[in-house]
């Protein structure tokens, strides 16, 4: 019996050690299947699809140029919101085993910790002293606003449904049977997560992520001044967070659970990549939205995740 | 309850467009009062429906919120005095740039700006997640209508923190942060320790409470006890519980700054040995620019509360655009009311001002006359009293 306990504690700790190698090694890729995808779509090659990762390595090498503007805020913007996208991976289960770090309540510490991330990244562009980047600060923060009630009540539907009150307890159970009795609010809340993780990551259409000039509306905008390993830094983080979400989208809507959690890992893995090119699918069929018309997408998506929660309340 | 949402709401939606540090922050207080009685309406609702648990969560967390709103309000409003001080504005418009010249009261804001927006790993996220977990767990437990009630609020209380958020970060990057505005803040100087010490120490006791919850929570037990009958054995085993882990929080509050500071470390150990020039901001290829040219707290706010906010709490601009070819000056003002004196004190009050202006003929400032009045009023009172006891008898 205590072998057998042995035994499961180590193969805890194991499945932790690989959810945090994943955590930290598969982001980059996610932003290369996009890429590649892209290139796909538009009749071109395209970069190779571990480009990001060549990128983050020859920018981490860099020397760097500040402004003399600045102040340490700057830097504490991509610091912050590196470590605030790690730690919220932290939380987010990825295959059928618990994520390294989880409680009751957690649910409300992973949304808080991506606000922290934006406060800093926001303050830093602000440091700066640019028009671009203060506007760029401002939008951020004003989709935040609207994205944020959304990411809650789609947690609330899976916390409603679970009842459970952290990450993994929600995905303790595979989703599958619920998809059977709460279908159509699992898949409001699907859809309602998915333009959030657009949102979030300034993907098209609320934001154009290859255009590296002012015309870049939030997110690019925003980092217009780093360089070097701050800008590094950045970009690692942005693509830890599009991991993150990417993660959460992906495990509402795949709902298997093959009872192997090594199994889980290969459904969870390429499952990612799915997304990935879910996602460039989408911006390239789709063009960037006016920024007016942004809040009113983002308030859809929070009318979708409120009208789900109101469904599996019935 | 309802009037704590409302009050969150439209406090932090006004303290978005203000252009008076000392007024924005006043607003805010509106918005964290709100969170306070939103807390306590959770624990009112709580043991009128019998359940424990959301009541221990609701009251801790707003009277948690008392304390820590004391200290971040009170390092927020030091670190503002301490800017007037050294700067001798406090119009977000001329401030700017001011952590180069004090930063140690610059220090002391950001961090009571992220305490305040309720972001861990301080204080503030502390007793916003017990009110989260105080309505997510009566939400789900209740029956009928009323748990639709309550987690619906749980969208409204994301968007206050989101509307915080953005608030702190306008004051913030707005008076702390990029060039400086005018001529007041360019010359700023730092405060004496007899200003900054007292910040050090709320700040301290802001990371406190945010590394020792439980501790903290100590301190609220004998009121909960006393006015909500809630024992503090029961107290303490439900804020203790695997249901709402108070002290795991702690931990990872201790667990988040300890990433901060590994990415950190990682980041100095990666400048080490690079070439690094300081050259000014990149302006888009722009030679000339100045600080007017930066992102005003008018203009941070402008889409929010513009495009987002309903139109009664949005500020009132009056502008005159450049046109035709060769254009004349643009001009443009704002004006920022506050939606409840205007429309609900003034209207109310402003007829009985007018009736009771009419008795000002009353008012002779003669004391002779006054002490008559007291005479008089006294006369019908003994009038009045033994005439109902000649009545009665």
């Amino acid at each position: 019996m205590s072998a057998r306990l042995v035994h499961m504690e180590w193969l805890a700790v194991i499945h932790a050690v690989v959810h945090v190698l994943v955590v930290l090694a598969m982001p980059p890729l996610l932003l290369g299947v996009i890429a590649k995808t892209k290139a796909v779509f538009a009749g071109h090659v395209g970069p190779p699809v571990l480009q990001p990762y060549y990128d983050v390595v020859k920018l981490l090498q860099k020397g760097s140029v500040f402004s003399t503007t600045t102040t340490w805020m700057f830097l504490a913007g991509p610091v912050v919101s590196l470590a605030t996208a790690v730690s919220a991976g932290m939380l987010m289960p990825l295959g059928s085993h618990a994520a390294p770090i989880s409680f009751e309540g957690d649910l409300i510490l992973f949304a808080y910790l991506l606000a922290l991330g934006r406060f800093f990244t926001a303050s830093a562009a602000l440091d700066t002293g640019s028009a671009f980047e203060g506007m760029g600060a401002a939008r951020e923060v004003t989709f935040a606003c609207l994205a944020e009630p959304a990411v809650f009540f789609a947690l609330l539907v899976l916390a409603k449904l679970s009842d459970s009150l952290s990450l993994t307890g929600m995905f303790r159970e595979p989703l599958f049977a619920k998809w059977d009795a709460a279908g159509a609010s699992l898949v409001l809340v699907t859809v309602s997560l998915f333009i959030v993780l657009l949102a979030e990551n300034s993907r098209i259409p609320f934001d154009d992520p290859n255009t590296h000039l002012e015309l870049t509306m939030i997110h690019e905008v925003m980092v217009l001044d780093h360089s070097g390993p701050a800008l590094g830094m950045i970009l690692y983080g942005a693509a830890v967070k599009l991991f993150v979400l990417s993660a959460f989208v992906l495990r509402v809507a795949l709902p298997l659970d093959t009872g192997n959690a090594w199994l889980d890992w290969l459904l969870f893995l390429p499952g990612m990549l799915v997304v990935a090119v879910v996602i460039g699918i989408v911006e390239s069929t789709m063009a960037r939205l006016r920024l007016v018309n942004v809040p009113k997408v983002l308030v859809a998506a929070c009318l979708l995740a409120a009208f789900g929660l109101v469904l599996v309340l019935k | 309850m309802t009037i704590g949402l409302v009050g969150g709401l439209v406090g932090i939606s006004l303290a978005l467009s203000q252009r008076d540090l000392k007024r924005a922050l006043a607003y805010s207080s509106i918005e964290n009062v709100g969170l306070v009685a939103l807390g306590l309406g959770i624990g009112v609702w709580g043991v009128t429906s019998g359940h424990a648990t959301m009541a221990a969560l609701g009251f801790a967390g707003g009277l948690l919120h008392v304390w820590n709103h004391a200290l971040m309000k009170g390092l927020m409003f030091f670190a503002a005095g301490s800017v007037l001080h050294g700067t001798g504005t406090k119009d977000i418009e001329r401030l700017g740039g001011v952590m180069k010249q004090m930063p140690r009261t610059g220090a002391a804001m950001i961090l009571g700006a992220v305490a305040i927006s309720g972001l861990p790993p301080l204080n503030g996220f502390v007793s916003e997640w017990l009110m989260y977990m105080g309505l997510m767990r009566g939400g789900l437990s209740h029956e009928g209508g009323t748990r639709a009630v309550l987690l619906l609020s749980v969208g409204a209380v994301a968007l206050i923190g989101g509307l915080a958020l953005a608030c702190f970060v306008r004051i913030v990057g707005i008076v702390l942060l990029g060039e400086a505005r005018s001529d007041d803040a360019r010359h700023a100087h730092e405060s004496s320790v007899w200003l900054t010490g007292p910040m050090a120490v709320l700040a301290v006791l802001c990371v406190s409470v945010a590394l020792l919850p439980r501790f903290a929570l100590s301190c609220t037990r004998g009121v909960i006890e006393q006015v909500f009958g809630i024992s503090p054995g029961e107290f303490a085993g439900i804020l203790n519980s695997a249901e709402s882990p108070v002290a795991t929080l702690g931990a990872l509050n201790a667990g988040a700054w300890l990433a901060i500071g590994l990415v950190a470390a990682a980041l100095a150990a990666l400048r080490r040995g690079t070439v690094e020039s300081r050259d000014a901001t990149w302006g888009c290829g722009y030679a000339a620019p100045t600080p007017r040219m930066q992102y005003t707290g008018s203009s941070f706010a402008e889409f929010l509360v513009a495009r987002v906010l309903p139109k009664s709490l949005r500020a009132r601009t009056k502008a005159t655009s450049p046109a035709a070819l060769f254009p004349a000056g643009g001009e443009i003002a704002s004006q920022h009311p506050d939606p409840l004196s205007e429309r609900v004190y003034e209207p109310f009050f402003a007829p009985w001002a007018d009736r009771f202006a009419r008795l000002h003929w009353l008012q002779r400032g003669k004391i002779q006359i006054y002490l008559l009045y007291f005479l008089v009023v006294l006369v019908l009172a003994f009038g009045w009293v033994s005439l109902r006891e000649w009545l009665k008898s």
